[in-house]
């Protein structure tokens, strides 16, 4: 008997607590920048292209919702053709995410993703891709990499010597 | 059997063979890097590095490399122990300190030897804080890319390149870590054999262009085991297909035929199948409207049997084709007849093909690559064979570094010894033997070259058997004035001193019908003397041999024209051939004009498919099944790869109206005795799993498609084989009994994982089927539907000999094949067609290199089959070679194809500014 009027008064003394429901979406929440919402591909500081097409965050994805199809850009640099990401199937996992060793593709606080059509849960590259860095601002793949892009050649990358003379005696 | 201890385990393993090779066969897990189970062992990247103990009492061991220690009975070897795993990984870490940070935008990344080596040996922190060394890269032609900075100075590249397959652009410059592997100056590679770096090199150096430029990673491919149709040799490839483009050719290993190794023809010519001309629409040609109308397939079907319902027997004529299946041509034949069934060989070709079909059959049967590799002398009469079925050529250059091998064994070097081997043999070689009317990319390695006139050369060959038959001590009666005598007694000393000697010979167009004749002749006496001869005969095409089976001797292509013009003919099909490629295009015109419903089936919007009245679509190699018959009879089944797109479906369910693939099987393999275990080519079972022709690791599964349909396409069925396309079912490196679909083993994501599925050391794959030997002698009946072969054709006499040139045919690796010339990467290796002449020819005549020449082909047997000879005159700039037999002219061998008699060619030249005068 007792323990159930104990009950009823935690019960009631709740109706004059504040209550935790926000008046979304007048009022928005805050989510952190590590939220793991819908997902970009972002640029490097020089305002290129990060994503390589590498295929690693494809492979990764635990629901198999990113497909696409690498090119080369006449220097040689790697992109993606094609990028598709199919959100009727992410689960926001993030896998892809750390996979990615350009930091290219990376997860936002933005889950406001719903839609009428169910086709429209297909983003494409032009939707995906966004002009900034994202979370992380100075990595620069093609900085580190030995692959000689337009206004990198062999050597000039990070930590790299001139390309060897081999023509040279010198042993 | 030598017993090994490996980590306290014992072992049985073959003898002879160094301990890598064993702990391969053991399926135990060492790294290596410069070692290659065709190019052996160098030990220079000491990665193999393994602890052998003196004796039981031995702890501590000392460090061996397991690829250059030979295999010793009671050896006790440990992989695992501390010490000498520390020693691999340290090494690796050092190769490691110049390697770029590359793997994301490398092509080898996934099926890197180098990463999976890496990870073996559990190096995974790079501590080198250092710079890195750089290279520049060079262009190296449109198939391979260059990456130098990759390169963990492995030499197998320059190994594989010079010393296989006898390539001299390729070569290692500068020194220690610096040394680069390139050419001297940038530019296309010379060898047939390029390719195979892809394979060879460990690391991203040597990467395939064409597979980058619609590159998906290994992991994401679609495959299975397919039979290459590029020439008659019938290598075994993986196809490798994703979303419905065929994006590369790998190898798939056969201990007998290819091995590890491709041509570039086979591993570069795949891309007709992505052809911007490939069929994918039934097309009708409406006479009404003078336009075309497309066709459903139901219609499509309807139209076809209302054709044939509405033709007379006698007014129905059908063309086969020798480079598509066996199946297709068969469901042909029945669908019009054997007596309406004509093979696309010209009569000079399907002649020869049916002595040669006689050959097998009465006298000896044809051997395969690896016996050719064995052979300790070899005669090759009158084939390029570099250039029209190059793994033979791969196999002769390994045939003549025996000599030195056995040097070798004789001081007790063991043959896998390969730096040492090498240094023992210096220029010795294994005696070679040409005979041919000009020089060939074989010459480095020959004893002797005799380039001759095809009447001389039919002299040699019949003095050789001479030779062979009487005793050899006829000697002392030999006019040693005579060089041809001495020669062929030459010759046939080292044909009877051997023990496995070899005759190597092949069939084209320009093929003299006497000298093939002698030639066979002579293998049937070198057979007869020693039953360990080898005899090895290619052909036009990837199927001749299995069209010629079908075909009845006399049925050929000039035939077919012939009963063309001579009788009304209502409906002609033609099934995956382009006429225009065997007869020019005034006289194909005539027959076209004349005939009501041309119905083409090809794949390929061909000059032929152009003229059709209804063409159907049809499928490649690559999205079908198919069996295919090599120049040695070896019956080979193809699986298909990839389910075909729009109304492609196979022309053998056009042409028997939607019968399933095993049904067909049936009915064939009731067609003769030898072909009673076909089906054991596509095993079906019911019920059960099927193998995967996808990797567990597959991508994109549910987005691939997600641009067409967000909900997802189920994947495509396939009811005719143990496969499936999908990455369910059994995956291959676990599926014991199949053909494994393609090649990964856990932890060897490379070609290299090859070993693993191997029964024993580079013996054949376990699961796969090696082939159905046709002509073998337990076959009781290798007769399809076919007549005795009708014999030989005549040697032409030139009317005028002075002024007129024996035409014979110049090959190229990238000019002769059909489907490859489609493909644009190879177009631009192809050489500019022009007519060839040594100089003491030209000089006589007054002509100089350059000039452009008229000419005009004079045929010297006159028949009824060069009634629509064309009489105009072509011109083609004059090269001067003097590796020609004098008295012959040369000319690209499509061009005497197309434009050429079906007997003896001779040629008439003119210089185009003072016509008549030659
Ligand atoms: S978040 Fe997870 S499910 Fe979504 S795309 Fe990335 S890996 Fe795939
Ligand atoms: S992992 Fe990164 S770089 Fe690689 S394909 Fe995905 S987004 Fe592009
Ligand atoms: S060669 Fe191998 S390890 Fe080196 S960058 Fe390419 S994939 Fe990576
Ligand atoms: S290029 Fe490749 S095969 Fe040649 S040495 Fe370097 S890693 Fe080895
Ligand atoms: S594989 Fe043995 S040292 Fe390279």
């Amino acid at each position: 008997m007792k323990s159930q009027l104990e009950t009823l008064a935690k019960v009631l003394k709740h109706s004059f607590s504040p209550a935790d429901t926000v008046q979304y979406p007048e009022q928005q929440p805050y989510l952190s920048p590590r939220y793991r919402g819908r997902i970009v591909l972002t640029r490097d500081p020089d305002g290129e292209e990060r994503c390589v097409a590498c295929n690693l965050c494809a492979t990764v994805c635990p629901v198999d919702c990113i497909a696409l199809q690498k090119t080369e850009l006449a220097d040689g640099r790697w992109v993606a053709e094609t990028f598709d990401i199919n959100f009727a199937r992410c689960i926001m996992c993030g896998f892809c995410e750390e996979a990615c060793p350009t930091h290219a593709i990376q997860l936002t606080p933005d889950f406001e993703m719903a839609e009428y059509d169910r086709q429209n849960l297909l983003y494409r590259k032009e939707h995906l891709l966004i002009s900034g860095t994202g979370k992380y601002h100075d990595y620069n793949f093609y900085q580190i990499s030995g692959k000689a892009i337009a206004g990198k050649g062999k050597g000039e990358a990070q930590r790299e010597l001139a390309p060897v003379d081999i023509k040279s005696l010198l042993p | 059997m030598p017993e090994i201890i490996v980590d306290g385990k014992s072992y049985q393993v073959a003898a002879g063979g160094n301990l890598l090779q064993a702990c391969q066969s053991l399926k135990l897990e060492l790294p290596y890097f410069c070692w290659h189970p065709a190019l052996n062992s160098v030990g220079s990247c000491r990665q193999c590095a393994v602890l052998i103990y003196q004796s039981e009492e031995d702890t501590r061991g000392r460090i061996s490399m397991a690829c250059m220690t030979a295999v010793a009975d009671g050896q006790r070897l440990s992989i695992k122990a501390d010490k000498v795993a520390k020693f691999r990984e340290l090494c690796i870490e050092a190769t490691m300190t110049g390697h770029p940070h590359d793997c994301p935008v490398c092509e080898e990344a996934g099926e890197c030897h180098l990463q999976d080596m890496t990870l073996l040996s559990g190096h995974i922190n790079r501590r080198f804080e250092g710079p890195k060394r750089t290279h520049n890269n060079q262009y190296l032609g449109p198939f391979i890319n260059h990456e130098m900075n990759r390169c963990i100075a492995c030499y197998r590249c320059v190994r594989f390149y010079r010393d296989y397959s006898g390539g001299t652009d390729l070569n290692v410059f500068a020194s220690r870590n610096n040394v680069f592997f390139g050419r001297a100056e940038a530019g296309v590679l010379e060898s047939e054999f390029s390719g195979n770096l892809v394979e060879v090199c460990p690391t991203g150096v040597f990467t395939d262009k064409t597979y980058s430029q619609h590159y998906s990673r290994k992991w994401d491919l679609q495959s299975a085991p397919a039979i290459c149709i590029h020439c008659s040799v019938g290598c075994n490839i993986y196809p490798a297909e994703r979303n419905g483009i065929l994006r590369r050719i790998s190898n798939r290993f056969h201990s007998q035929l290819n091995g590890h190794f491709l041509c570039d023809r086979g591993r570069f010519g795949y891309e007709f199948v992505n052809h911007a001309k490939r069929n994918e629409q039934v097309w009708q040609r409406n006479q009404q409207s003078k336009c075309t109308d497309q066709l459903d397939t139901q219609q499509a079907f309807n139209r076809l049997t209302e054709l044939l319902a509405t033709t007379d027997q006698d007014e129905l004529v059908a063309i086969g084709s020798s480079r598509t299946s066996l199946e297709n041509n068969f469901s042909l034949q029945c669908l019009v007849g054997k007596e309406n069934f004509y093979s696309d060989m010209k009569s000079v070709v399907q002649i020869q093909v049916n002595q040669l079909l006689a050959h097998y059959r009465q006298v000896q049967q044809s051997s395969d690559l690896q016996s050719l590799e064995q052979s300790d002398c070899l005669l090759l009469i009158g084939e390029d064979v570099t250039q029209t079925a190059p793994r033979v050529a791969l196999a002769v250059r390994q045939m003549s570094r025996n000599a030195g091998i056995e040097k070798a064994a004789a001081l007790g070097i063991p043959y896998w010894s390969d730096a040492e081997v090498k240094n023992i043999s210096q220029d010795l070689k294994s005696p070679l033997h040409i005979i041919s009317h000009c020089h060939t990319k074989l010459d480095d390695i020959a004893t002797s070259i005799d380039t001759r006139h095809p009447d001389v050369q039919l002299l040699l060959i019949e003095k050789i058997s001479h030779y062979l038959i009487v005793d050899a001590n006829i000697s002392t009666q030999i006019d040693p004035d005579n060089e041809l005598d001495q020669t062929a007694l030459a010759i046939s000393i080292d044909l009877r001193n051997a023990q496995h000697p070899f005759i190597l010979t092949g069939i084209h167009l320009g093929q003299n019908s006497a000298i093939f004749t002698a030639t066979l002749l002579l293998s049937a006496i070198l057979y007869q003397l020693n039953p360990a001869a080898g005899f090895i005969c290619t052909l036009p095409q990837a199927n001749s041999l299995g069209l010629s089976l079908l075909n009845d001797g006399d049925c050929d292509l000039d035939a077919a024209l012939q009963r063309l013009t001579e009788h009304k003919t209502k409906t002609l099909i033609i099934l995956e051939t382009d006429l225009y490629r065997y007869y020019s295009v005034e006289k194909l015109q005539y027959l076209f004009d004349n005939v009501e419903n041309i119905i083409v089936l090809d794949h390929l919007l061909t000059a032929t498919a152009e003229q059709a009245d209804l063409l159907l679509p049809t499928c490649s190699f690559a999205e079908s099944h198919g069996s295919w018959v090599n120049y040695e009879g070896r019956l080979q089944g193809g699986i298909k790869c990839f389910a075909a797109s729009k109304q492609r479906r196979p022309a053998y369910q056009w042409l028997t109206n939607d019968t399933d693939f095993q049904s067909i099987i049936k009915d064939l393999s009731g067609l003769s005795d030898c072909l009673k275990t076909l089906g054991s080519l596509y095993p079906k079972q019911s019920g059960g799993f099927n193998n995967a022709r996808k990797s567990v690791r597959e991508s994109g599964r549910t987005a691939l498609s997600s641009y067409i349909d967000i909900k997802e396409i189920p994947p495509d069925n396939d009811f005719d084989s143990n496969y499936q396309h999908s990455s369910e079912g059994i995956a291959s490196h676990i599926d014991k009994n199949q053909s494994p679909a393609y090649i990964w083993s856990p932890n060897w994501n490379s070609n290299e994982a090859v070993s693993h599925f191997q029964q024993t050391d580079n013996g054949a794959i376990r699961g796969a089927p090696q082939g159905i030997l046709l002509f073998d002698k337990t076959a009781n009946d290798t007769v399809f539907r076919v007549k005795n072969a009708t014999g030989e054709a005549p040697l032409a006499k030139p009317p005028n000999v002075d002024k007129l040139f024996k035409v014979l045919p110049f090959h190229h690796i990238f000019n002769d094949e059909e489907l490859s010339s489609y493909v644009a990467t190879v177009q631009q290796l192809q050489p500019k067609a022009c007519l060839k002449l040594n100089s003491q020819q030209a000089q006589s005549l007054g002509f100089t290199a350059g000039e452009q020449l008229h000419y005009c082909f004079v045929p010297a047997i006159i028949s009824n089959h060069d009634r629509f000879k064309s009489k105009e005159t072509q011109s083609l700039p004059l090269q001067i070679d003097d590796g020609i037999a004098t008295g012959v002219i040369l000319l690209p061998a499509n061009i005497i194809q197309q434009q050429g008699a079906s007997f003896d060619n001779w040629l008439l030249l003119t210089r185009t500014s003072t016509r008549g005068e030659s």
